[in-house]
C-alpha cells in the first residue's frame, strides 16, 4: 500500500492516490482507466478521478493489489494537496 | 556529467540519476520521446507509424545513453526501437512460439519440464526486447502481480512435489518492489521441495540501478538462489553493470548469462567472443545462447542456425571453456531446450569414436568397455 506521507500532488483530493514510488509500468492506467492518468512530462501516474460507487472501489483495489511497488494507496482521507 | 545528460538531463543530480525509480519514470516511451535524442530512420518511423499494439515501447535514459549518436545499424538500437519489419509475418512464425499456453496450469505458472516450472510473476520489464519471446503478454497489463494471482501459483507448486526447480520470470521480476519478492521469495523457499529457486532478469543490463544494497540483501535470505541474466552484446557491459553483477555475485548468487542470437547485432564470432569472455570478466558464467524465437515479426533478427554453430565453433577450444555457452533451439510448440552446437563427432565405428577437434585435427577414442563387450560375444559366439 502506498505512502501517504509520499502522496504525489498530480493526485485529485481523496482517499485514493499514488505515491512517488510509482514506477510508470502502467498497470493501474490499464486495469482501472477511469481512475488513473499518467503525468506525461515526470512519467508516473496519479489518480485524477476518485472512486464512488463500490463497483469503482473493487476497480482500484484490484489495481492496488497489482501495482508491483506498492504506490498506491487509500487512507488519503480528504487531505488537501 | 557525460555529455547526454548535459544535454537531456541537465537538471538531474548524480543522486536522481542511480535511483532506478527516476530511470523507470524517465524511461523513453513514444515517438516523440525519441525523436527527442534520436534521428529515426524511415524504418524506424514507419514503425512508431503503424499499429500501436504490437510489442509495447520503453528505454531507460541509461540505456538510451548507450544508443544515442548511433544510426540505426547500432545493435543496442536494433534490440529497442522497433521498426517495420516487426509487421511482417514469416512462415513458421507464431504468438506463442514455445506453446506455453498449452501448459499453463494456473495464470502465472508454465509447467512444461518434470520437475521445473516457470512462475510468471507480472508481464511487466524495464526495457522492452523487439523480439521478446513472450511478446504476446508483456507490457499489456494481463499478468499484475497480483498476489491472489500468486497464491494460486505457490498452491500449485506446493500440490507438485515434482517441481524442485522454480524460475521466476514474466516480464522482469526485478521490476518489483523488495517487498514484492521478499513477500513471493519467502513462501517459495518455504517449500521444503522447491530444491532452488532462479531469477531470469535482464534488470542488471538494462538497469544496473536496480540492484540496490537493499535487493540484494533481501535475495540472499533465499539460497540456493541462482539469476540468469540477459545479455545481447558487449557495449552492455558497463562498469554500472559490473558493479551489479558484483554485487549479486557477493552476495552468492550464481549468475548464468542467457544471450538471444541475434542479426546485425551479435550474429559475428568476434562480437560474441568479446560478450562471452567479458561476462566471465563480471563473473556471469554465459549459460545459453538461444537461437531466436519464432516470434511474429522476428525474421529481421533470426539467423541461420548454421550462423550460431559457427560462433561456437570460433569459441570452443580456442578459449576458455567457460565462456562456451550452450546453443540452444528451444523447440516450438513446448518440447523444451533441443541442443544444436556443432557436432565434433565423424564417426562411431565399434567402439571408436572419430572425433575432429577444435583445430581440425581428427583423433580418436576407443570406449575400453565397448570392446569388452564386443570381444566377450565374441568368445561366446566361438564356445558357442
Amino acid at each position: 500500500m502506498g505512502d501517504v506521507s509520499d502522496r504525489i500532488g498530480a493526485n485529485v483530493v481523496g482517499d485514493w492516490y499514488t505515491d512517488d514510488s510509482c514506477i510508470d509500468c502502467d498497470l493501474c492506467r490499464q486495469g482501472a482507466t477511469a481512475h488513473f492518468r499518467r503525468d506525461e512530462e515526470a512519467g508516473y501516474s496519479y489518480v485524477y478521478h476518485q472512486p464512488q460507487t463500490d463497483e469503482e472501489r473493487l476497480v482500484c483495489e484490484d489495481v492496488m493489489e497489482g501495482c508491483p511497488v506498492d504506490a498506491i494507496g487509500r487512507d488519503g482521507g480528504n487531505r488537501d494537496v | 556529467m557525460s555529455e547526454f545528460r548535459a544535454r537531456f538531463f541537465s537538471e538531474t543530480s548524480d543522486e536522481q540519476w542511480s535511483d532506478w525509480r527516476w530511470q523507470m519514470q524517465h524511461r523513453f516511451r513514444t515517438c516523440t520521446d525519441f525523436e527527442r535524442v534520436l534521428d529515426l530512420s524511415a524504418e524506424e518511423r514507419a514503425a512508431f507509424d503503424a499499429a500501436p499494439d504490437r510489442l509495447p515501447l520503453a528505454v531507460t535514459p541509461y540505456m538510451m545513453e548507450l544508443m544515442w549518436g548511433s544510426d540505426s545499424t547500432d545493435p543496442i538500437r536494433r534490440t529497442m526501437v522497433p521498426v517495420a519489419d516487426e509487421f511482417v509475418r514469416a512462415e513458421g512464425e507464431v504468438e506463442d512460439p514455445l506453446g506455453e499456453d498449452a501448459h499453463r496450469p494456473e495464470r502465472c505458472i508454465v509447467h512444461t519440464y518434470p520437475d521445473k516450472v516457470l512462475f510468471l510473476v507480472t508481464d511487466h520489464c524495464a526495457t522492452y526486447c523487439r523480439y521478446c519471446t513472450r511478446a504476446r503478454m508483456v507490457g499489456r497489463g494481463e499478468l499484475p502481480p497480483d498476489r491472489s494471482v500468486w497464491e494460486a501459483g505457490l498452491a500449485y507448486i506446493r500440490e507438485h512435489e515434482e517441481v524442485r526447480d522454480v524460475l521466476l520470470s514474466g516480464g522482469d521480476p526485478l521490476t518489483l518492489s523488495d517487498d514484492r519478492l521478499d513477500w513471493l521469495l519467502e513462501r517459495l523457499h518455504a517449500i521444503d521441495h522447491v530444491e532452488m529457486i532462479r531469477i531470469g532478469s535482464k534488470v542488471p543490463a538494462v538497469l544496473p540501478q536496480r540492484i540496490t544494497p537493499d535487493l540484494v540483501n533481501v535475495l540472499r535470505r533465499y539460497h540456493p538462489l541462482w539469476m540468469s541474466i540477459h545479455f545481447t552484446h558487449p557495449a552492455e557491459l558497463t562498469p554500472e553493470c559490473a558493479q551489479a553483477c558484483e554485487r549479486l555475485a557477493d552476495a552468492g548468487i550464481p549468475l548464468g548469462g542467457q544471450t538471444v542470437l541475434l542479426k546485425g547485432v551479435n550474429d559475428d564470432p568476434a562480437v560474441m567472443r568479446r560478450l562471452m569472455l567479458g561476462l566471465l570478466k563480471i563473473r556471469v558464467k554465459p549459460y545459453y545462447l538461444h537461437q531466436c524465437d519464432a516470434i511474429v515479426g522476428s525474421s529481421h533478427f533470426r539467423t541461420p542456425v548454421s550462423v550460431g554453430q559457427d560462433i561456437i565453433r570460433a569459441l570452443h577450444g580456442h578459449t576458455s571453456g567457460y565462456a562456451v555457452p550452450a546453443y540452444m533451439i528451444d523447440a516450438p510448440g513446448g518440447g523444451g531446450k533441443v541442443p544444436v552446437g556443432p557436432n565434433y563427432v565423424e564417426s562411431v565405428d565399434d567402439g571408436v569414436w572419430t572425433l575432429q577437434n577444435y583445430a581440425g585435427d581428427t583423433y580418436h577414442y576407443h570406449e575400453g568397455q565397448a570392446l569388452v563387450s564386443a570381444q566377450l560375444e565374441r568368445e561366446e559366439m566361438d564356445r558357442a
